[in-house]
């Protein structure tokens, strides 16, 4: 459950940033905009949350404990796990479509990512001192 | 599942797949449009109804004369083997037959546009260090008009009576029937200049005029189309969807606007504009009037929505532990 709330979250907030960044930056996106990126951003984050996000999430669980995971986990995944998606974002930008899209799309999945790992650190926090007890 | 392979797979192909949208969109006296899609000719009628009337010619343009005949070409790459182009240019006349003008030859069209005055006359550009812009009369004689060490020039549209209008990298330029060249606005370009087709990055696309000789940019970068009227002033006028950007364009008979439109997946549609719609431009308007605002409203209570949830789960987690523990 808690997995399937985390991916929720993490797309969500990316999709309020690029909501957020579309309409102070570029301009105001219309149904079918927003019907495009909620859709693009979805089914991305899908695909790196199975393939990439769930797999890093075990090994850094194991590796970094205590109150270093609100540093590490956010930059993990926002840097770290999402480098595929924006290597995909930018290695077409310009032939497929434009900077302002490349971006928000960068910035939505900046987003997620760290969202992702700002949840399971705080998921853990919330957990371990009962896990100790 | 099976969902999921399906839009993986069409995200993976959109992003590999390359795209050099074309502009060809044309009406004929009855005020059909046609416009291509790389791949097909399509004939929107009055009733609305959408009919392929060419198969199979990859053209960019589009010309359509007096008398309705529509002309286009096919392009072709013969593969790696012979790393050679081919070329045919066919003529679909209004009687519905079609012919080939020219007959399949290797490499480009050099002598022959689909820029047209309403005499016949053909316009074209050969872009080179001096870059040379052409005529070539109904007769068959070919004419130099303007001659000059250039930027990259784009896509060249000509009125009825032979003015031509063509963008210089940041410029737009007008050539007269009298030979005048003169630049109508110096800075056409939007704040991005990321589109890159043949190695030169350049913002503007398809151009064509209206009656009043306005001329309309479609700025494939920055997905809108700007019109340069008599103040010279580059005004925004329409702005496109985020996965749709305006190629071109050109006007009805009633003067509403029909912009040919390519997908981030290289699809290609005709919208039209009404009249109504532009003079009510889409360019500026509150935050409060489309669905924008609605959408990231519910988006943020998605996200309370979320969080609270999680922390009840959590809270009962906790719980159970307690207990556990107790």
């Amino acid at each position: 459950m808690l997995y399937i709330l985390s991916f929720l979250l993490s797309w969500l907030s990316g999709m309020l940033v690029i909501l957020v960044t579309a309409f102070f930056s570029y301009d105001q996106l219309s149904m079918i905009d927003i019907a495009s990126f909620a859709t693009l951003t979805f089914a991305g984050l899908l695909i790196i949350f199975l393939l990439m996000y769930l797999f890093t999430l075990r090994i850094v669980n194991k590796k970094i404990v205590g109150a270093k995971q609100f540093i590490y986990f956010p930059i993990i995944f926002s840097l770290l796990t999402n480098l595929p998606v924006y290597f995909l974002i930018w290695k077409d930008m310009g032939d497929l479509y434009g900077s302002s899209e490349a971006t928000l799309f960068t910035l939505g999945f900046f987003t997620s990512g760290f969202v992702f790992g700002l949840f399971w650190a705080w998921k853990n926090k919330m957990l371990s001192q009962f896990k100790r007890v | 599942m099976k969902k999921l392979l399906v839009i993986s797979y069409w995200l993976l192909v959109s992003l590999i797949s390359k795209g050099h949208p074309g502009i060809g969109i044309v009406r004929d006296t009855k005020g059909n449009i046609y416009y291509t899609d790389l791949a097909k000719v399509w004939k929107i009628s009055l009733d609305g109804s959408k009919t392929v009337v060419v198969n199979g010619v990859h053209t960019h343009e589009l010309y359509i004369d007096e008398h309705d005949n529509l002309y286009g070409e096919h392009l072709w790459y013969n593969g790696e083997s012979q790393k050679t182009w081919g070329f045919y240019v066919w003529c679909l006349k209004n009687t519905g037959q079609l012919v080939k003008e020219i007959d399949p030859t290797e490499g480009f069209r050099s002598d022959y546009s689909f820029a047209r005055d309403s005499m016949g006359n053909m316009y074209w550009v050969e872009r080179f260090t001096i870059s040379r812009i052409m005529k070539k009369t109904k007769s068959g004689e070919i004419i130099k008009l303007a001659e000059g060490k250039f930027g990259f020039i784009g896509w060249l549209t000509c009125t009825k009576n032979g003015s031509l209008y063509f963008t210089e990298n940041n410029k737009l330029h007008k050539l007269s029937p009298n030979g005048k060249l003169e630049t109508l606005a110096n800075n056409i370009g939007s704040k991005s200049t990321d589109f890159s087709l043949m190695g030169k990055n350049y913002d503007s696309y398809g151009i064509w005029t209206d009656a009043a000789d306005n001329v309309y940019l479609a700025m494939i970068d920055s997905k809108k189309v700007i019109r340069v009227g008599a103040d010279e002033n580059p005004q925004t006028i329409l702005t496109s969807n985020s996965l749709w950007t305006v190629c071109s364009g050109m006007f009805d008979n009633n003067g509403n606007l029909w912009v040919l439109e390519s997908s981030l997946s290289n699809e290609v549609r005709a919208r039209k504009i009404t009249k109504e719609e532009l003079a009510g431009n889409k360019t500026a308007s509150s935050f409060t009037t489309n669905p924008h605002l609605i959408v990231t409203i519910f988006t943020m209570a998605g996200i309370i929505f979320l969080f609270i949830v999680a922390k009840m789960i959590l809270n009962k987690r906790r719980q159970k532990l307690l207990r556990l523990a107790i």
